[in-house]
């Protein structure tokens, strides 16, 4: 039976045997296997849902810390307490807004001065809503409130860079400052 | 005559192999339904089946050390693909074309740097030959050379690479021969009769 050893090396062919060697160096060497295994992906926007929430947290508690007290519901028999009878008559007669001062001669030795905050009738126990939303902040405050802003517009502006970088869009700001 | 004992020849060869391309086929289905899953373990075993026949095919149109990226390549962006793949059995030819692609995005993409023999002047040396018979491989048309560079640098049988390229065995008969007739003369043999 002839044999062909170009096919399945049955045999032998002393010219492909001496090919095959000559070109074994080139050969494939077993290498590891590419690795394939899941890697954690890191978005881009990872930082997004941290600092949005950090800031809304921070602009909460600002903005708490800064309101303007709502006014003081005072029932009648609280008042009657703190302040001498005549006061309370006053009181209850005199518009939103202003400050009762209990006279000298009517209040005993030991009471001060009192200032109430008073906006609407003292009997009324039903709290309004504030209808103003004017924050007047301390520097402390201020200083704070600048310091998100400013965080929140390079996040922002960080974010977009990323975002136009992997869309392969380009950055239009960048050119426009250039020129 | 001669035409008669090769169609012969044929024939016996393909009932010899068709239980071993089937059992191929089976063991390329399961194989692919757990990559496809995310079995690492199967990848591997993948890689350690088919990395011989990807670096064969890239070997025939790239240097040896492209070859060696490109083998890597393919095998990852195969990791990636492998859920469309309709036909798991046909997993071989997916991945041959797969690996023609690559090397064709290579060209594309890249300057070659082809590495120069150390020996280069010494034109007798081992390494001298060697380089000279894969570019005269790499001369031929791209059916002869592929199934050499198989054949005779990745040691598989002709039987290995019929059921892995899912050519028929007489088209890889047909082309060895003819590939190693060509082969010889290019490298100034004689031609066996």
């Amino acid at each position: 039976m002839k044999t062909d050893y170009l096919w399945d090396k049955q045999g032998s062919d002393s010219e492909i045997e001496r090919i095959e060697t000559i070109l074994s160096e080139y050969r494939y060497v077993p290498v590891p296997t590419p690795n394939v295994a899941p890697q954690k992906v890191v978005s881009p926007w990872r930082w997004l849902l941290p600092a949005t929430a950090f800031a809304a947290l921070l602009l909460t508690v600002l903005w708490i810390g800064s309101a303007p007290k709502s006014p003081v519901a005072v029932s009648k028999e609280v008042l009657a307490e703190l302040v001498p009878a005549p006061a309370v008559a006053a009181v209850s007669e005199t518009p939103a807004g202003t400050a009762v001062e209990t006279p000298a001669s009517a209040r005993p030795a030991k009471t001060r001065l009192m200032l109430i905050p008073i906006r609407a009738k003292v009997s009324s126990s039903r709290k309004r809503p504030i209808k103003s939303a004017t924050v007047a902040l301390t520097d402390e405050e201020k200083y704070a409130y600048e310091q998100v802003v400013r965080a929140l517009y390079i996040t922002g502006t960080q974010l977009r860079s990323v975002h136009s970088a992997i869309a392969g869009i380009e950055d239009h700001t960048t050119t426009d400052k250039n020129r | 005559m001669p035409d008669i004992e090769f169609t012969l020849g044929l024939a016996r060869a393909d009932v010899d192999i068709a239980p071993t391309r089937a059992s191929e086929d089976s063991e390329d289905a399961t194989l692919v339904s757990a990559i496809s899953l995310g079995d690492e373990d199967a990848f591997s075993r993948f890689h350690r089946k088919y990395a011989p026949l990807v670096h064969g095919i890239a070997l025939a149109k790239l240097p040896a050390g492209e070859a060696d990226d490109v083998t890597q390549e393919v095998f990852l962006a195969a990791f990636r693909g492998i859920k469309s793949l309709r036909d798991p059995d046909a997993v071989g030819p997916w991945l041959v074309k797969l690996t023609r692609n690559h090397v064709a995005g290579f060209y594309r993409s890249r300057k070659i740097s082809e590495e120069l023999p150390d020996e280069i002047h010494d034109r007798h040396s081992h390494r001298h030959e060697a380089a000279e018979i894969l570019l005269a491989i790499r001369s031929l048309p791209e059916a002869y050379s592929e199934t050499l560079v198989l054949r005779l640098i990745e040691g598989m049988t002709g039987e290995e690479i019929a059921t892995r390229t899912g050519l028929s065995s007489g088209s890889v008969r047909v082309n060895l021969h003819r590939g190693m007739d060509l082969l010889r003369k290019a490298l100034g043999v004689e031609v066996k009769k």
